[in-house]
């Protein structure tokens, strides 16, 4: 014998479920955002850690299909055009040809010229700040009694230098997000 | 122990290991220290304090252990730097080459100037060469003072021994070759790291010769 007043816990759940009101259409894109984005970065990250080969990219992002798969890539272009920078030299010219690859490119010669023309720019003021400074630590080591061709003041941690360096990578960072831009356009357009 | 004027040699003597150490005795302005190697704080087996020791040794050459300024690193390896930390803390500055860096960052350590090859002036009467020195880790340097003849030669050589190579970043190749460039130098007076056999302090030309012919003929 059935005791209709008595529900169970899935009943009530869903009793409870019918009563919420409907999610609109913004929060629904951005509980997909949330659920899917992690996973193109996720394979963006084992891109730059070299555990996925750049023809693995588009393949991997390809597995969701929709609005899903068109989350995951971006994340995907995301973290790989965020990895474009004078900082890590490697990881960036990683990225460079993850993107490339996943616009369906083997080669772009003004996107690599773009890139080696800005690095090289940011490599020569680096190169001019980090001697500049360099000389004014020489100068207070050498109040200490500190001084020779074998001593190599450690810049890494000077604050002022570390201030000057950020005002320099600011300069430079209008022309990189152009590049990085136009990087992203063309991956997350060709599919 | 006062070597000679501006030089004095610390040679371990516990029943731990830990390493010898030297001072560079009132070069800097002011007076004030370089002490190269100052070793564990307490050695790892038996706890005996080893920095105690050797500032209550420097004090006893009649120096003051609070004028060290600067602290000169051969390597990374604990039994050579952990002192560092703590004189760093006291306010000593820390040199030491780039590639070793990591291993003393590890231990808590910072370091305030890196050194390479070339010349290290300390104050104005004391010129060293610095001699990068790979094999026992790879920012391994060894010091060298023309003017006395000197070689503080860290984890290189021994008495009648070589550093060991099976530490990450060794190598024997690189330590031979490193072996070489220091056995050409004109020494009179080679510390050694250790007291491995041997107080680790040679005296002398013909003693220091020979040391480097063993060893560069039989390991």
């Amino acid at each position: 014998m059935e005791d209709e007043g008595i529900k169970s816990a899935l009943e009530l759940a869903m009793e409870r479920v019918s009563k919420l009101p409907g999610l609109s259409a913004e929060e629904i894109a951005r509980q997909r955002e949330k659920e899917f984005r992690p996973l193109g970065e996720a394979i963006g990250h084992r891109y730059l850690e070299g555990i996925l080969a750049a023809q693995e990219l588009a393949p991997e992002a390809g597995r969701h299909e929709g609005d899903a798969g068109r989350i995951v890539r971006r994340g995907l272009v995301d973290s790989l055009s965020g990895a474009i920078g004078p900082e890590n030299r490697a990881a960036a010219e990683r990225a460079l040809a993850g993107l490339l690859a996943l616009a369906g490119k083997d080669e772009d010669g003004e996107a690599a010229a773009e890139w080696a023309r800005l690095l090289g720019e940011y490599e020569e003021r680096r190169a001019a700040l980090a001697e500049e400074q360099a000389a004014g630590a020489r100068k207070r080591l050498a109040k200490l009694g500190i001084s020779g061709s074998a001593v190599v003041p450690v810049m890494e941690r000077d604050e002022e230098y570390r201030r000057a360096l950020e005002g320099v990578r600011r300069e430079f960072e209008p022309a990189l997000e152009r590049l990085r831009s136009r990087l992203r356009r063309e991956a997350e357009g060709a599919r | 122990m006062k070597v000679f004027d501006r030089f004095h040699v610390y040679l371990w003597n516990g029943r731990d290991n830990n390493c010898n150490s030297c001072l560079f005795a009132g070069v800097l302005p002011g007076g004030r220290h370089v002490l190269v190697d100052p070793g564990h704080i307490l050695t790892p087996s038996t706890g005996e304090p080893a920095l105690e020791r050797l500032l209550a040794e420097i004090g006893r050459d009649g120096l003051d252990p609070s004028a060290i300024d600067l602290v000169i690193l051969t390597h990374g390896h604990p039994d050579h730097v952990e002192g560092a930390v703590e004189l760093r803390r006291l306010g000593a500055k820390v040199a030491m080459h780039r590639e070793d860096e990591a291993i003393f960052r590890r231990l808590g350590g910072e370091v305030d100037l890196y050194l390479q090859d070339g010349t290290l002036e300390l104050g104005a009467e004391c010129r060293l060469e610095v001699l990068h020195s790979p094999g026992h880790s790879p920012g391994h340097v060894t010091l060298y003072w023309p003017e006395r003849k000197v070689l503080v030669a860290g984890d290189c050589v021994f008495y009648r021994s070589t550093g060991r190579t099976d530490f990450p970043g060794g190598s024997p190749d690189q330590l031979f070759s490193s072996i070489g460039r220091m056995a050409a130098l004109d020494v009179e007076e080679l510390l050694c790291g250790h007291p491995y056999g041997h107080s680790g302090f040679l005296r002398g030309r013909e003693e220091v010769r020979e040391n480097f012919e063993y060893i560069l003929r039989y390991l």
